[in-house]
């Protein structure tokens, strides 16, 4: 799950940083993630994964990290 | 947990969701063959919703006027028909509610609506008048105890199906046009013999055709307030204000619509490389979807401060700027629910164009079309435009 989290970052995120020098808990906005480029990595996530993210995981902080965004695709997957 | 231990809330919930299921089960054929919703009626009314503004103390669910709202925005979006059936008997309820219970044999009748949860309609049109609900040819003939009424209506709207009906008339055979009064009568008391065919592009389960009605009733049940007065004070700002929630259902769905396809439409895009991925139309038909919601809101919240204190805070009804706002929400919600439907249409494309399919938007478009001809706004631009000169 997390190398296929980390390769849509990597298509769509628009980082300033490599994604595969990226620690879990790094922030993601502070790294050049914009709130555009956000939905283009959930539309992205749901398309890879085959899911919808449920209302309740959808937030800024889903973006915020690696480590956030596991846990809400987590949750979609359980859905 | 027993209903009688529910909250109000609860029962509304639980109530709309069933009868909302049964919307979308029948929603289809009520359209295709312009036939009575019957089955949506009747789970309101297993469900207590046809007695929603009723007083709790006569045995109704003791809605108030924004709750009527809040019912109202949910229910259109599976059978506008049904929704809109729904919203004009409310009214009637509350011309009773508001102007009826001095009256004992109103309450009594109020009491049993509640029990049975009975259907009233309006019959406020009438064949030569066209739709100036403001004055009526046909008068009250009074004799001794009783009233007899013949009135040729150009529209009824569930006039076929109802159990009881609320009829403007003159007060008397040789009353002045204008001087009108509202009358309550079972549909064991009249005779209704319908006069045209309900054929319509849209909301075609309202089932609207024209009847000649004859009905003879206790005078005890003409409501003592004067038609013009009901009118101003609660027919029209809650017809208004319960058209546009409906019209808002019908708009919010058809939003939603546009926004899953958009999504999809995006996540292809991603696919192929396009990054950057905008939808204008999408925004523009939210904003809009946004301004109607507020300006219903504004309303609602207005009037119910004012319908908590009737008869002290009325006056405010009757001012140039309530009379304007209330025109204006049903103009403004008619156009911006026409536009909202017509665009969601153009950015769902051919998925929204076809016919059954999870995004068919054909019926939607077809009922929003209502919404400028019944009533026709631009008798209400008339009205507004000769308010507005006498505002400075």
């Amino acid at each position: 799950m997390e190398d296929k989290i980390k390769e849509v970052l990597k298509q769509h995120g628009k980082l300033i940083k490599e994604v595969c020098h990226l620690n879990h808990e790094d922030n993601l906005y502070e790294l050049g993630l914009s709130s555009h480029s956000s939905v283009n990595v959930m539309l992205a996530l749901e398309t890879e994964f085959d899911m919808e993210f449920p209302d309740e995981v959808l937030s800024k902080k889903m973006f915020s990290s690696i480590k956030n965004l596991k846990s809400a695709v987590s949750v979609a997957l359980e859905r | 947990m027993f209903v009688q231990e529910m909250s109000k809330k609860e029962l509304i919930l639980t109530g709309l969701e069933k009868v909302c299921n049964v919307m979308k089960e029948h929603s289809e054929d009520v359209d295709k063959e312009g036939r009575f919703p019957l089955e949506a009626i009747s789970a309101m009314k297993d469900n207590k919703l046809m007695g929603a503004y009723i007083p709790k103390e006569y045995g109704g669910l003791g809605c108030s006027i924004k709750d009527l709202v809040e019912i109202g925005k949910t229910l259109g979006r599976h059978c506008a028909s049904s929704a809109m059936v729904w919203a004009m008997h409310q009214i009637q309820l509350a011309c009773l509610v508001h102007h009826g219970t001095n009256n004992e044999e109103i309450k009594t009748y109020l009491r049993r609506a509640a029990e049975k949860q009975y259907l009233i309609a309006s019959i406020t049109s009438e064949v030569g008048v066209g739709g100036d609900i403001s004055r009526s040819i046909a008068g009250i003939e009074i004799n001794g105890g009783y009233g007899l009424l013949s009135k040729k209506a150009s529209v009824i709207s569930y006039g076929a199906y109802a159990d009881a009906y609320l009829a403007t008339a003159k007060r008397t055979l040789e009353a002045s046009e204008t001087d009108q009064v509202l009358v309550l009568f079972e549909n064991t008391e009249a005779t209704v013999e319908q006069t045209s065919i309900w054929d319509t592009l849209g909301m075609r389960g309202t089932c609207s055709p024209g009847f000649n009605v004859t009905a003879s009733f206790s005078k005890e049940y003409i409501l003592d307030t004067p038609f013009k007065d009901i009118a101003v004070q609660s027919m029209v700002p809650v017809t208004h204000i319960l058209w546009a929630s409906v019209w808002y259902s019908i708009s919010k769905d058809a939003v939603e619509k546009a926004q899953k396809i958009t999504r999809q439409k995006m996540k292809q895009n991603l696919k192929s490389g396009i990054q950057d991925n905008v939808n204008y139309d999408l925004v523009e038909i939210h904003n809009k979807l946004n301004l109607m919601l507020n300006n219903i809101d504004i309303c609602t919240n207005k009037y119910q401060a004012i319908v908590d204190n009737l008869s002290e805070d009325c006056k405010e009804l009757y001012s140039l700027e309530s009379s304007i706002q209330m025109n204006n929400l049903k103009m403004i919600s008619s156009e911006l629910a026409v536009e909202i439907v017509q665009k969601a249409l153009y950015i769902c494309g051919i998925v929204a164009f076809l016919n059954q399919t999870p995004y068919s938007l054909g019926r939607s478009l077809r009922d929003i079309m209502s919404s400028l001809v019944m009533i026709h706004n631009d008798r209400l631009y008339r009205t507004s435009s000769s308010l507005l000169m006498l505002q400075k």
